[in-house]
Formats: structure tokens, sequence, C-alpha cells
């Protein structure tokens, strides 16, 4: 998605990579707030949630110069180092099996919840596109995509918790997430 | 793009790939604008979801934590403050040398008993090979020297046949051997006695004669050999007769006879003659 925020949101980007910190605090006001909400359902604690914003950030900060734009923008390279950041943590005090009634239920109330405009306007857009897009998807497939990417299970727990077999769990959450991309992209 | 490629692009998009498939995978992305396109499509896709949960007000200050917490910050410090500071480090460096060393060395240590152990396995595994070698090398010597006492027996066996061959021949050539005596047949010979005998398979005989009279000069007796299958008799030489007495003469027919079926003496000019002449003094089967 080209829109004029990824094209700035990727200018930050080369300028943080070159050592520039008002870049970086700008790119910070941008996308943290949707970052830190995802790390906050994911942790379902604050403080966890800020340590993983944190690592997530001092990764950006670190290792800007190795963005690719041409594997994505630079808000879904930030959501994946920052969910990859929690789900370390989660598998590492091993509380992902608990955690997912928890998240669950995040997910089935956040559609509910105003954001108050602390999303940026793309993003508070793209917000309502992605929950008009999964709606579209069937429930087996949706459930297990969402498990997938907030629980921070592996394929096989995410298996087991659906009590089907780990083929049938894999091939869900993939043809889930190509489901997803072609209502996004194609049937915009 | 087929299916397979689309679920590929979504193994990426996910992350379940191996650092390996990942890096095969980037690959061809370079040269598949096509597939690059629906991979960044699907990974973002993936990261929207992120999107569906509210946003929280992040911490304002954590970008300055976080850029102070990177960077190193050079500061000017009086050279006298800084030697405790030196010595302490150095300290703390040898020992971090030291417990390295140390970690090395115990690895070392176990990874060369590792070693020992392997080769103490395998010096035990080879002496067990040989000692299985030595009594297969036994048991094929047991086999060999047996195999050379039937092979002895069967030399005797073969022997003993060889031998049982050769009575068997000699029987059978004693079997063929003919013995033929003479008849006179004239009043002259009525005390005249011949004896022949013919071996078929070496194609010679003997001939045993007793008071034979002496001929006139210019005269011999000469045997025959008559075989029904040859248009002439056979001539088997001459007989010379000296004077009165036995006598034993041996002989050889000028050409192969198949069957003996007589044999006949007749008074021939001195010197023999291709075929009977002269009268037939004797015969015989």
């Amino acid at each position: 998605m080209d829109d004029p925020e990824s094209q700035i949101n990727a200018k930050l980007v080369k300028q943080i990579a070159q050592g520039d910190q008002r870049a970086f605090a700008i790119l910070y006001q941008r996308i943290a707030p949707a970052l830190y909400g995802m790390a906050f359902s994911l942790m379902r604690d604050a403080r966890e949630a800020e340590d993983v914003l944190q690592e997530g950030f001092t990764y950006i900060w670190r290792k800007a110069s190795t963005f690719d734009p041409a594997l994505s923008n630079v808000f879904a390279w930030a959501v994946l180092i920052v969910r990859h950041k929690a789900i370390d943590k989660l598998r590492a005090r091993r509380r992902a099996e608990r955690l997912w009634d928890k998240v669950s239920r995040e997910v089935e109330t956040a559609a509910s919840i105003d954001e108050r405009s602390a999303h940026e306007p793309a993003l508070r857009e793209l917000s309502a596109r992605v929950r008009s897009a999964l709606d579209q998807i069937s429930p087996d497939q949706r459930q297990a995509l969402q498990l997938a990417f907030f629980s921070g299970m592996t394929h096989e727990e995410v298996a087991d918790h659906l009590r089907i077999p780990l083929g049938t769990a894999k091939a869900r959450i993939r043809r889930g997430l190509i489901q997803l991309r072609q209502l996004l992209y194609e049937e915009r | 793009m087929d299916e397979g490629q689309q679920e590929t692009a979504a193994r990426f998009a996910l992350g379940e790939m191996s650092s390996e498939e990942e890096a095969q995978f980037r690959a061809t992305l370079e040269s598949d604008p096509e597939l690059l396109t629906f991979t960044r499509e699907l990974t973002e896709s993936f990261a929207s979801l992120g999107l569906l949960v509210a946003p929280r007000a992040a911490p304002r200050s954590l970008p300055d934590t976080i850029v102070e917490s990177v960077q190193l910050r050079p500061k000017v410090v009086p050279f006298v403050r800084v030697i405790p500071w030196a010595v302490a480090a150095c300290l703390a460096v040898t020992c971090a040398l030291l417990a390295i060393g140390l970690v090395r060395s115990h690895r070392e240590s176990a990874a060369l008993e590792n070693k020992n152990a392997g080769v103490t396995r395998k010096l035990e595994d080879l002496r067990n090979k040989n000692n299985e070698t030595a009594k297969e090398l036994g048991e094929l010597r047991d086999e060999n020297n047996e195999t050379k006492r039937e092979l002895a027996d069967l030399h005797d066996k073969n022997s003993a046949l060889q031998n049982e061959l050769e009575k068997l021949r000699v029987k059978d050539a004693l079997s063929q051997i003919k013995i033929a005596i003479l008849q006179a047949r004239v009043a002259d010979y009525a005390h005249a006695v011949a004896t022949v005998v013919w071996n078929p398979e070496t194609q010679s005989g003997v001939i045993q004669i007793d008071n034979f009279p002496t001929l006139k000069p210019g005269k011999d007796y000469q045997l025959w050999i008559i075989d029904p299958k040859a248009a002439q008799p056979i001539s088997a030489g001459l007989v010379r007769v000296p004077g009165p007495g036995t006598l034993k003469v041996e002989f050889r027919p000028v050409r192969p006879v198949e069957t003996a079926a007589k044999f006949a003496v007749s008074i021939e000019n001195a010197g023999g003659s291709p075929v009977p002449r002269g009268e037939i003094v004797l015969i015989g089967q």
C-alpha cells in the first residue's frame, strides 16, 4: 500500500538509518500507539507491553538500514518486529496457554471499542477495512488466523487448542491470510 | 501464479520458514516481481491484524531513552580518575579471560575424553573383529585340511579306478586275442603243427611252427590272413624255416585286418607274392 502515509514512513526510516533522532521521534509518534496497543493485547500487562515496545523500537533504531521497502511498508515491518518481541517474551514465560482466552476476548471486544482517534487517520481507515475484510472470511479461518497472530501459540498449539490436525490448522491460517489479502487488495 | 507459490508466500509472511528456506525464497522474489508484490501484500495483510486492537498512548520519553541507551556518548574524564577504573577493568578482563580459558580448557578436556572414549571403543571393536577374523581363519584352515583329505581320497579312488580300468582294458584286449591252430591240407605236412596268436588291437601276431619240412631253394613259406571283407588274402609275411624243430616268428600284415577269419600258410617263390599263387599247405581258424 504505497499511500502517502507509507511513503512518509519510508522516508523517516531512511533518515533513522542515518542516525536522525528527530525522524525516530516522529515515526514513534505516528505508529507507537498502534504498536503499544497490540503489545498490550498480547502481554496483558502495561509494564511488559512497554518493555516489548522499547525492544521493538530499539531494533528499529539500530536496524533501520535493513528495512526493505520491497517486502513491506514500514508499519507492517514494525508490527511484525514488535509482535515477534512480544511472542518471544510470551513463550519464554510460558504464558501462551492461559493467555489465549484473554486474547480472544480482547479480539472480540476490540471491534466495539471506540478508538478515540489514537490511530493516525490512515491507520484508522485501514483498521476499519481489516475488520470488514475479516468479517467476510469463514469463521474457521478467521479464528485460526487471529489465534496465530495474537495468542503467541505455535501452529501445533493452535491445532491442539482447536482440536484439529496440524495440517488443517496450517491450511486454515494460510488460506485465511490469502483470503484477507484478496479482500484488502483486490476488492477495494 | 499457482496455488503452491501462494502457499509458499503465505509461509514466508507468517514467518514459518527456516532461515535457509527464507534466504532461498528471497532469492526467488528478486526474479519474480509478481510473486514479490503478492508476498508484500500478504505480509502487510498479516501485519494489519495488529490494527484490530485498540491503540494506546505510548510513553513519550521512550525514543529518547532508546537513543540514549544505544548511543555511547564519550565524556572527557581526568586521567587520575581513570586509573582505578582501568585497573578494575584490567582485573575484570583478566578474570574473564581466565574464566574463558578455564571453560575452554574444560571443554577441550571433555572433548579429548570423548575422543579417547571413542578411540577406545574403536580399538575394542577392532580387537573383537580381529578375534572373529582369527576364528574364521581357523575354521577356514580346518575346512582346507578337510578338503585336502577329501582330495587325497579322491586321488586314491581315481588311481584305483585307473588301475581297474587298466585291468579291464587288459582283460578286454585278452578277450579279443584270437588263437588259431592250422591244419595240414597236404599229406607231406601231416606232422607239421602251426599255432597262430593274433592281437587285432595291435594288428600283430606270433606264429609257432613245429616239424615243418625244409623247402627247396627258391621257395619260401608265406603266411596269409583271410579277411572276409578283403577281396584277396592279406600277406602277413614270410616264415623262413632254417631246419627241423620249433620256430616262433612274429608277424604283421601288410595292410590293416578288420576280421581275421582264417590263417593259412602257402609255399611261394622266394621273396613271397602279393597274393597267394602257390600251394596252401596249412589252414585254420
